[in-house]
Order: C-alpha cells, then structure tokens, then sequence
C-alpha cells in the first residue's frame, strides 16, 4: 500500500517536503561533504553561516526568487539554529542553495583536493541560479594537477 | 462563463507552458510578469468593465466609486435611470464628475474601465473569470515576450521575444475591437458611448427614452 503523499497537492512552495526546512539543508550537506559522524569537521554555525551567505548570494544573483516572500517583504532570511524553520525558496532551486552552502564551507579548506570540490559546488551553484558557472575559487587544480 | 475551477485550470495551463518554456526561471518572476502583463491588456484594452449604481444628490458634482474588486482606470459612461447617457468625466481616477449639477436626487449607473490591483499580496490577482479562457493566449505571449527580452539570463531570445511580443500587442487589439463592439461580431455597442446615445431631437421633438434600464455588460 502506497504511503507517500500524493503529489497532486501544493507542492510548489513550502508543502514540498524536500529540501523544506533549515534542518533539511544542513542534513543534506553533511552527507554531500561526507561529515555525518560526530564530531564534525563542519560544526552546526559554520553550516548556518554557510548557508546564510549562500542566500544572501542568491539574493545578489536572483532576485526574483525573493520577490514573493512576504513574510519578510522580500528581504533574505537568515538563522542562527538548526531546526525545522522554513527555508523560502522555491523547490526547482533548492539543490543550487545546497551545492552553494557546501562550496561555501569547502572554501576555507586549504588542500588543492577541496579546492576543486569547492569550485564545482560553487558552480553548480551558480549554473543552477544563473544557467551560468562564475570563476573558480583557486585554479580548481586536483593533487598533482600543478605540477 | 466560465466557472473558477475553469479558470483556476486555464491558469495552470498556461504557468505550466510558460514554466516549460522559459527554463530557468523562477515561479516568482513569472508570477510578477503575469500581473504585469494583466495591467497592460486591462489598459490597453479596456476589457475589464463593471457597472457601478449610485444615487446623485442635488448640487453635488463628485461622486466616488468603489469597484467590487480591482482598480479604476477611467469612466466609460454613466447613464440615468432611464438609460439616457449623463455629461460625466473622471478626472481622478475612481471619482465621477458630472459637468453641471442635479436639482432632484436620482439613481445613476456608471461603467467603469478596470485593472488589477495590489501586486504582490495574492496571487492569482482578481480578474474576470472569462478572462483567461477567452484572451489566455495572448496573456501567455506577452509573459514570454517580456520575459525573453530580459537581457542575459538563459531564457534571454530577443528574437523570440519580439514575435511573442507582436501577438501580445494583436490579442490587446483584438480585445480592444471586441469590447467597444459589446463582443457581438460586426455588430456595435448597444449603450454608453455618447455616439450611441438612445434620444435626439431631431425634427425638434424630443423622443423619451423607452428602453429598460442597463444590465451589466458582464
């Protein structure tokens, strides 16, 4: 018997369960940077700056996507717990706001190795906001690819 | 005409081909293009009419008018109670001004031209529900249109843009043509521009108006 919700009801905003709430994110972005064990290599507020930046940069590059979000007349949100708090975005660009909170924690590692990480989230991030990739963080070279 | 759930699935329709269309784009974006679009057809046009009853005083020239939904653009006449059309302007938006004052009060009845209102605060924005299922097309190009001519994003084609935006401009036309003609097809509009007025003095006798009084258009 079938027990997800049917897909025939609002699912365009926040009744979309994925990807829905500030807990949703920064689950998802421990598994992406492979940091699901405690202790964390990536802490709780350096996830939530992560992802507050990220918004505040989505906000630079569309904003459109913050056009109807009254509750804050348009402005960015911004947390400073983790937990089930609704996260504004519509749910066609809700994978680029992850992709983006993972670069942006990726970026103060200083190995070459998570430089070319960071760059490729920092642009799908973008690719997904934009259609476009912007410059990479630092060459995007992998080990070895220096030499 | 057309029920709300018609509407509500014309509305569908065409957010889902815009939505296919423009890749990229945002719900939000499409959503503020959509009321856009919607107050230049209605301005352009003058589709959206509503009738409006109200009672003239003795000496007093200013009458305002509070529409049911949606914004007053400007006044499309106002006849009396025996359908005679009135000497009435709109200078303010919303407020009906007659040229020369009444000694007897009476009721009056004005059409007035709409548009929508308070962008933002809802959406879909009150409009007529026939709207959609008669001029949906036409709504549909000029969100493509104006959306494809915004420089620089994926959904950016100017070239696309300008055809979209030539069959906007021809469905506002069109709904233009068919509300001064009442929608009846060659045919023209049975009261309120002063051209057709209902009584003359020809021959020097003034023949009274014996038609009923004015149904709403819509």
């Amino acid at each position: 018997m079938p027990t997800s919700p049917s897909y025939f009801g609002n699912y365009s905003d926040k009744d979309q369960p994925t990807l829905n709430s500030v807990v949703d994110y920064i689950a998802d972005a421990r598994t992406l940077l492979q940091d699901e064990i405690s202790p964390y290599r990536y802490d709780d507020p350096s996830l939530l700056v992560a992802l507050n930046i990220t918004l505040l940069e989505a906000r630079r590059l569309r904003g459109d996507l913050f056009l109807f979000n009254f509750k804050v007349r348009g402005q960015t949100q911004a947390f400073t717990v983790v937990d089930d708090t609704y996260v504004e975005m519509e749910p066609q660009f809700r994978l680029a706001i992850l992709h983006g909170l993972c670069g942006h924690a990726m970026e103060r590692d200083q190995e070459d190795y998570q430089d070319v990480r960071a760059t490729t989230f920092m642009a799908m991030f973008s690719t997904g906001l934009i259609g476009r990739a912007l410059p990479g963080i630092a060459g995007g070279s992998g080990p070895g690819g220096g030499r | 005409m057309s029920t709300q759930e018609d509407c509500d699935l014309y509305l569908a329709q065409l957010l889902a081909q815009v939505g296919s269309i423009l890749t990229g784009a945002s719900d939000a974006s499409v959503k503020a293009q959509f009321f856009d679009v919607l107050r230049e057809f209605f301005d352009n046009s003058n589709a959206w009419l509503e009738t409006i009853n109200f009672v003239v005083v003795s000496n007093s020239l200013d009458y305002p008018l509070t529409p049911i939904s949606g914004r007053i653009l400007r006044l499309a006449g106002v006849v009396d109670q025996n359908n005679v059309q009135q000497n009435a302007v709109m200078a303010i938006p919303g407020i009906v001004h007659f040229l020369y004052p009444y000694t007897n009060t009476q009721p009056m009845t004005a059409m007035v031209v709409k548009n929508v209102d308070k962008p933002l605060e809802c959406f879909p924005p009150d409009f007529p529900d026939w709207f959609l299922p008669a001029y949906g097309l036409g709504v549909q190009d000029g969100i493509l249109g104006k959306m494809m001519a915004q420089p620089g994003n994926s959904w950016s084609d100017r070239a696309t843009a300008m055809y979209h935006l030539q069959r906007f401009r021809d469905s506002m036309m069109h709904a233009r043509v068919a509300t001064r003609l009442a929608n009846k097809v060659g045919g023209q509009a049975w009261a309120y521009p002063q051209q057709y007025r209902t009584t003359s003095q020809r021959g020097g006798v003034s023949t009274f108006n014996v038609n009923p009084a004015p149904t709403p258009l819509r």
